[in-house]
């Protein structure tokens, strides 16, 4: 018998639903779920809890978590779906950095009993969840100077991750720590663990926060799995995570890259629509086939992390790294294209452009990535 | 066809393949080792000619075609099914054909049937060489400015003018040739699609020394040249519309060409030049960054031919997907060459020496430039999906 062949990466009829499902359903929210929204709010929170409300009991936070865990049970694909369309709508949600990452550590690490206690309530979105890995300012996940230390009857953390996205209104928080030398996983709760959360405002309007532990105790339950030696689980959660925020940024790309068609099909000068021009023209379809290619990427990488697939990591690392270009200079070129008026608030394209950069930093920026695509193809 | 009887047919071609492709054509073949067939063929060795012998004969060297005109008769999925086992075996094509890629789709669609007779089993038994006359010295990209001239003259057109870039006129046996058939109509409409052997008496070849040093391209030179009215294809007047449909198949078959090696090569390759730090990595940090950035483009544009292959199963596919991938891929492959010159350095710059494989590296980088204007340049391909795929105004 023949093999069979690995999925198409044509949609299917239903993620093409899902899709455009997704399309409608986000763009009805834009109007108070939006960066834009957030930002100008009375209250500082960092997303809409209301939308996010109502975008879970849709039933799309439990897109990549398995079924038997209160989850959807869709694959890398769909999880993509929804973050590029998330991306699409200029939407922030504790999506792609939030569920899906930490969701993704706690299936890679915890015990069959963590993840039937933890996942279905961040499936249903009744908790916030978020992965906690950074300690510097550029993403180096092997670097960790948190430190738990075995007590009575659990464990004592002590140290500091920063940026933590969505810390300032996440209520479970995974975080990576040193123990017996090796990583681990501890799945934190704020209701139950003493934490000093500081939380900062970034250019996107979001509120990642420093989260502190000071000689902290926690319980042994709170501790994912019972090994420390958590670094091939860290880059598989990573990763997974990693794809859904190059999925995000590709929708972003594609959103403003939109607008400029629709600007260079409409704004005339000197007699002509300025899309009558050839350097635009060309430069237009080169974003075209950019974006293009960094989709397909995104589509590759969705399809092969779900499975045991031996460049699952390299095809995470190209999604994001093609992910970030594509996004740069759709935003470059937007801006540029629009001129002046790409420079105001008045427009979106600022707020695309602040939204990608904080995307592009998540979980490694293309020099991280590169790096890792040279380390991984052994030079 | 179901899949069961697709299983069973998969089964009988490797069974078949594996008594019937030689050993020596099951890697891929260097340059001066490809099959081009035609009547002036001297086979490199025994197992080329057999395993053309072998393919042709089954008409597998043209499996989609109509086996009533000596294709392989198979249908879609028999084909891919054709193409994976070739490629588990390694089996290299048998046979190199313009025949094959270009001319063979265009008079099956526009042929008649004494013309598919006459011609389709000569191109699928590799026995008649075909090259393309459409370029001219004064219309390159502007095709349609065209000035060869087929004038008619009772049962025959006389064609007199010139052509350029004939990939390996000198060595092929017909021509397929895009002539100004009536210079009264509009550009467009005055250009007919003849085919004519190569020995009519009146036709010149001059072979063109490229800066890679090889010679494949031609001038032709018609000087009153008589062609029979039969070897007209399609209707006089048709040939823009003949020409534009054989140019997305071409613009397909110079896609699937190149590998693109994103799989470290280009890194061991400098490596073994400039050395490993401890930890293992080329030891020069910017060369490696480049590098990096090339796999991860390279290994994109692969799923990106992958989706696009997808999406063409569900009949999705736009059809500026062949400028797409035309564009990427010769970008791509350019790119290629110059990380590679890079990664072998000095040892690559020897023109004719056996540590340079006779300057193969050099010379590949350098005929890689033609890449990007051969088949419709960048710049038209950009034009193409500005227009059709972006719709922008007055493109």
């Amino acid at each position: 018998m023949s093999e069979p062949s690995p999925p198409s990466l044509a949609f299917n009829e239903e993620q093409q639903m899902l899709s455009d499902s997704l399309l409608g359903f986000l763009g009805s929210m834009r109007a108070r779920a939006s960066v834009r929204a957030v930002r100008d709010a009375a209250e500082p929170v960092g997303y809409s809890a209301d939308a996010w409300r109502k975008f879970c009991a849709a039933g799309y936070a439990a897109t990549s978590i398995a079924e038997d865990h209160g989850g959807a049970g869709l694959g890398g694909i769909e999880t993509a779906i929804v973050a590029r369309e998330l991306g699409r709508a200029l939407i922030a949600f504790p999506f792609a950095t939030g569920s899906v990452a930490a969701a993704a550590a706690i299936e890679a690490a915890g015990s069959e009993a963590q993840q039937i206690s933890l996942l279905p309530a961040i499936a249903a979105g009744h908790s916030v969840a978020t992965l906690a890995v950074e300690e510097n300012s550029k993403h180096q996940p092997g670097r960790i100077d948190l430190n738990a230390t075995p007590a009575h009857d659990g464990f004592v953390l002590d140290g500091t991750k920063k940026w933590v996205p969505w810390g300032a209104e996440a209520d479970l928080l995974v975080v990576t720590a040193r123990l017996y030398g090796g990583v681990a996983f501890f799945c934190l709760d704020k209701g139950r663990d003493r934490m000093a959360i500081e939380p900062v405002t970034f250019a996107d309007a979001t509120r990642p926060a420093h989260v502190r532990l000071d000689a902290v105790r926690v319980p042994l339950s709170a501790l994912l799995g019972s090994v420390a030696d958590g670094s091939a689980t860290l880059h598989r959660s990573l990763d997974k995570a990693r794809v859904a925020i190059a999925a995000e940024l590709v929708g972003l790309a594609e959103a403003v890259f939109a607008r400029t068609l629709e600007y260079l099909r409409q704004r005339r000068q000197f007699g002509k629509f300025i899309g009558e021009f050839q350097g635009l023209q060309h430069r237009a379809a080169h974003l075209h086939v950019q974006l293009a290619q960094s989709w397909a990427a995104v589509l590759g990488a969705a399809r092969t992390i779900a499975q045991p697939h031996a460049d699952a990591r390299l095809f995470a690392s190209v999604a994001k790294a093609r992910a970030c270009d594509a996004a740069s200079l759709a935003i470059e070129e937007g801006i540029q294209m629009h001129g002046g008026i790409g420079m105001t608030d008045d427009i979106d394209l600022g707020l695309y452009a602040k939204r990608a950069r904080v995307l592009q930093e998540a979980f490694g920026d293309k020099h991280f990535h590169h790096d890792r695509i040279a380390s991984l193809n052994g030079y | 066809m179901m899949s069961g009887s697709l299983d069973l047919f998969r089964t009988e071609t490797r069974n078949w393949l594996e008594r019937n492709c030689p050993p020596e054509m099951r890697r891929p073949p260097l340059e001066q080792e490809r099959c081009w067939g035609g009547r002036r063929w001297v086979f490199s060795s025994d197992a080329q000619r057999v395993w053309l012998e072998r393919m042709a004969e089954r008409g597998w060297t043209a499996p989609g075609w109509p086996s009533e005109y000596g294709g392989g008769g198979l249908d879609r999925d028999e084909v891919a099914v054709l193409k994976e086992e070739m490629g588990l075996l390694r089996c290299r094509p048998p046979l190199e054909s313009f025949g094959l890629w270009m001319l063979g789709p265009v008079l099956l669609k526009f042929g008649t049937v004494a013309q598919k007779r006459q011609h389709i089993a000569p191109i699928v038994r590799g026995e008649i060489r075909w090259c393309q006359g459409y370029s001219e010295p004064e219309a390159g990209s502007d095709l349609a400015s065209l000035r060869t001239r087929a004038e008619k003259a009772g049962d025959c057109f006389i064609v007199s003018g010139q052509k350029i870039w004939t990939s390996h006129a000198h060595n092929s046996d017909w021509i397929f040739c895009l002539v100004r058939s009536d210079p009264t109509a509009s550009r467009h409409g005055g250009i007919s699609f003849l085919l004519f052997d190569m020995e009519t008496p009146g036709i010149t070849t001059r072979p063109i020394t490229m800066i890679s040093g090889l010679s494949n391209f031609c001038e032709v030179f018609f000087d009153q040249v008589s062609v029979p009215r039969d070897n007209l294809v399609g209707e006089a007047g048709q040939g823009w519309t003949i020409a534009k449909y054989l140019l997305t198949q071409e613009r397909g078959s110079i896609s699937e060409l190149k590998p693109l090696n994103a799989d470290g090569t280009l890194g061991r390759l400098a490596a073994d030049a400039l050395g490993r730090t401890p930890e293992g990595a080329l030891d020069q940090a910017t060369l490696r960054a480049r590098i990096a950035a090339y796999e991860a483009d390279a290994i994109a544009f692969e799923w990106m031919a992958k989706h696009f292959a997808d999406l063409d199963s569900k009949g999705q596919l736009l059809p500026t997907a062949s400028s797409i991938l035309k564009y990427a891929s010769s970008e791509l492959n350019k790119l290629r060459h110059d990380l590679r010159m890079s990664s072998g350095g000095s040892g690559f710059l020897e023109w004719q020496s056996e540590v340079s494989r006779e300057g193969h590296e050099a010379r590949g980088w350098l005929r890689s430039m033609g890449n990007s204007i051969e088949g419709g340049t960048t710049e038209i391909q950009l034009n193409i999906i500005a227009k059709h795929a972006l719709g922008l105004p007055g493109a």
